[in-house]
């Protein structure tokens, strides 16, 4: 009982806290910037944020921007998974090809843009799956590729080496299903955290350099930072920083839900 | 059940040097077999190699009435026998399980296990939730769920305090005359090899002995507490660690 209630209060400062931080910011964004445009109030700025809340136009664009971001992070899930794999046959392939791997996970993804703007053209909505697949897939491929070369760490083989004794000698199908899926997954799981956050970023910063998709949340903010309405650039950023939380909550959820235990 | 090790030698891929030469070792009758030996002398390799987990450079084991399906493997690292994703129940039914055994009986004896191993109350506990003794106690009844016929333990008994450690010693005891099973238990304690062996096999690199083989009298057939206090304990004591110090002088 008494737990339930420390865990109540804490949730509600966390629910306070964000509020009065972004009210403290904005006080100081009207009162102190140099800029000479007029920051709206506090209240115009919450006022902006329940009416965008309702506003379809808004649905509309976060809507586009999740299939962008989804399509991409699923692309890279299958991608990556299956060149980890590959990547893995052999000791041969994987030194030959992790340097690579590493010097493109190095390389900025804007760096990118310029090549595959000359060659599919700045309003082709493909450019944003690819420059969203490309990092999201080393991501992942760097992390459960990780997770595969574990599997010959010597505690990894004993348990399993147990797992044959304990099955009466089942084969590597069993031994894969049954045991090295359930020591690659939290690798796996690192990776799709990261690379769903890279995902999201070149998406909306591709959006808001008006390539590939015309009605994404990036292109809505900076179509209203055009028109000089700051309240609404607010009340958006407000929006996509609690769909984060939201995401951040349900991904940790589903972790905890699958996966019981820890290492 | 029987094993025969024969003409065993094994080197690792990353070595020049053998670990194991040419080493012989014949257990008979559901016998305990303790191996005693200095460090790197090949005692856990040689479990690796019984268990099938290694192949030997050259020789070959013989088992005789088992198969590799009959033997159970408790390391000294109890997290590398555990599967951190079941929970204690879900641990130790495991193999009854894959094995297709999974019967009333079966059930009850995991029970057993689990209440003789005091982690009854744990069922639904993740290894990570575990103490150490807790891990420890689990993983011999991972090790025993299945009532294998030969045990191997390689410093299975190491790092864990004295009571937990008479425990265990008592289960195993129990379990081996219950199940006609023998074990091979791979050691750095004296007392573990005299009070639960029925002969010590020391691995002598060096070839500086010939009596590498030393009979522990029945020792192990006594009670643990009336075993420790006869004379012939420690002079049993006495005898293995002048056979030990001689190894380890020649070395």
């Amino acid at each position: 009982m008494k737990k339930s209630k420390t865990n109540i209060k804490s949730a509600l400062l966390g629910i306070l806290f964000l509020p009065v931080l972004l009210g403290i910011f904005f006080v100081i964004l009207r009162f102190f910037s140099p800029s000479a445009i007029k920051f709206p109030t506090v209240f115009e700025i919450y006022q902006d944020f329940f009416a965008s809340l309702l506003d379809i136009g808004v649905l509309k664009a976060l809507l586009s921007t999740a299939k962008y971001v989804l399509i991409s992070v699923v692309a890279s899930i299958i991608l990556g998974v299956a060149l980890s794999f590959i990547l893995n046959l052999s000791k041969t392939i994987w030194s030959a090809t992790e340097p690579t791997v590493d010097f493109l996970r190095s390389v900025p993804i804007t760096f990118f843009i310029p090549a595959f703007a000359v060659i599919l053209g700045v309003s082709s909505p493909h450019i944003i799956w690819i420059l969203a697949i490309i990092p999201s897939t080393l991501i992942i491929i760097v992390n459960v590729a990780t997770g595969i070369k574990e599997l010959e760490d010597p505690d990894k083989q004993n348990r399993l080496h147990h797992f044959q004794l304990l099955s009466g000698n089942k084969g590597k199908l069993e031994s894969f299903r049954k045991v090295k899926i359930y020591e690659i997954l939290p690798h796996f799981i690192s990776g799709f955290k990261v690379s769903l956050s890279y995902a999201i970023v070149i998406v909306t910063v591709l959006e808001y350099m008006q390539m590939g998709n015309e009605i994404g949340l990036g292109r809505l903010v900076y179509n209203e930072m055009e028109q000089l309405n700051y309240g609404r650039v607010y009340s958006l950023i407000i929006i996509v920083g609690l769909i984060g939380n939201l995401l951040n909550f349900l991904i940790e959820s589903l972790s905890k839900s699958f996966f019981k235990y820890g290492w | 059940m029987s094993v025969s090790i024969k003409n065993i030698s094994f080197k690792y891929d990353n070595s020049n040097k053998l670990i194991l030469d040419n080493v012989n070792l014949e257990i008979k009758d559901e016998e305990t077999v303790a191996i005693l030996g200095i460090s790197g002398s090949g005692k856990s390799t040689l479990l690796n190699i019984i268990s099938g987990f290694f192949r030997p450079l050259t020789g070959n084991v013989e088992l005789q009435r088992i198969t590799t399906k009959d033997i159970a493997y408790i390391r000294q690292s109890a997290i590398e026998m555990l599967f951190p994703w079941k929970n204690v129940q879900e641990n130790i039914d495991f193999s009854l399980k894959e094995r297709n055994l999974f019967t009333d009986d079966n059930k009850k004896r995991n029970r057993e296990l689990l209440h003789v191993l005091k982690l009854s109350d744990k069922k639904k506990q993740y290894p990570s939730e575990l103490s150490g003794g807790e891990k420890k106690r689990l993983s011999f009844a991972c090790g025993l769920s299945y009532s294998p016929k030969l045990i191997l333990l390689d410093e299975a008994f190491t790092g864990i305090d004295f009571s937990l450690k008479w425990e265990l010693w008592e289960l195993l005891r129990k379990e081996l005359k219950k199940h006609n099973s023998g074990a091979i238990i791979v050691t750095h304690d004296f007392d573990e090899a005299i009070l639960l062996a029925d002969k010590i096999f020391f691995l002598n690199p060096s070839k500086s002995i010939d009596e590498t083989v030393i009979n522990t009298e029945g020792m192990n057939k006594l009670d643990i507490g009336t075993a420790i206090s006869t004379r012939e304990f420690n002079e049993l004591k006495i005898k293995t660690l002048k056979v030990y110090n001689k190894i380890n002088e020649e070395i």
